[in-house]
């Protein structure tokens, strides 16, 4: 039963599954919801993925954008996923500053930068999310960069 | 100011709450087996539940002492077993007069 395959994925994966589900949801329950749901869904699948890893994360990623576009009506902003208390008051200022930007750049842009800079997620693990190449998502996270920091006072 | 990426390198993602932990457990968990110390009226319910074990064809049976929150678990894998073909299982709980257990929860797998 499959479901005895994911208790171990869980443990392993827990922390890198909630971070994609909430660069997306912009919301702890929800992306909490997410990877529950994702794991519920794949124990059901009758298909039997390659890589249950790389399936995993794309269901995470799927029923993350599918619970953000339910709740379409409560958007949330990146300041209330970030954990104030872990970061430097002396930073405060530069770190709102530098949100505020972020919310300039497309969804999707926004998504890599929480992912790959806050989340500390791998480029791997971002493209098996998104279904992406390795070398794609790492110049997509660049050209990001590059426009942050371009818009940057 | 700093460069940007490393001012969101400075940040860190609120964590998940422990609902997040507390959930996953209820779905990959197995609820602990107690020992087996019951008063008589549990113990007519542990041998009428072994007779309908047998006539069902039942190849597992398991007795569970377990807490609201492992009842709720296991309810949780009764419903995921009825979705499992080949297999189903009927979750019965249940507060023991004598206060000593919660609840009582017996699980019938057929795995034929």
């Amino acid at each position: 039963m499959r479901i005895k395959q994911l208790g171990p994925l869980f443990q392993k994966h827990q922390q890198r599954w909630y971070v994609c589900a909430l660069a997306i949801t912009k919301n702890r329950q929800l992306a909490e919801d997410a990877v529950h749901e994702a794991l519920l869904a794949v124990a059901e699948t009758p298909a039997e993925p390659d890589n249950l890893v790389a399936y995993v994360y794309r269901a995470v990623r799927n029923q993350a954008l599918r619970l953000r576009q339910q709740s379409m009506r409560h958007q949330s902003t990146w300041t209330e996923v970030i954990d104030w208390q872990q970061a430097d008051p002396a930073l405060r200022h530069q770190q709102q500053t530098v949100l505020q930007l972020m919310s300039q750049l497309s969804e999707a842009e926004q998504q890599l930068l929480v992912m790959k800079a806050i989340g500390g997620l791998t480029f791997k693990e971002i493209a098996l999310s998104s279904n992406q190449s390795i070398n794609t998502v790492a110049s997509r996270y660049r050209r990001a960069i590059e426009k942050l920091q371009e818009s940057t006072p | 100011m700093n460069q940007p990426e490393d001012i969101l390198k400075s940040l860190s993602l609120k964590p998940a709450s422990a609902r997040y932990q507390t959930k996953a457990d209820e779905l990959f968990g197995q609820p602990a087996i107690g020992s087996i110390n019951l008063k008589p009226f549990w113990q007519w319910s542990m041998a009428a539940a072994l007779l309908l074990s047998l006539t069902l064809n039942v190849v597992q049976f398991q007795l569970l002492e377990a807490t609201p929150d492992q009842a709720e678990s296991a309810v949780g894998q009764h419903e995921d077993a009825q979705k499992n073909p080949g297999g189903y299982s009927i979750v019965q709980s249940d507060e023991s007069p004598d206060g000593l257990h919660q609840s009582i929860t017996i699980i019938w797998e057929n795995k034929s």
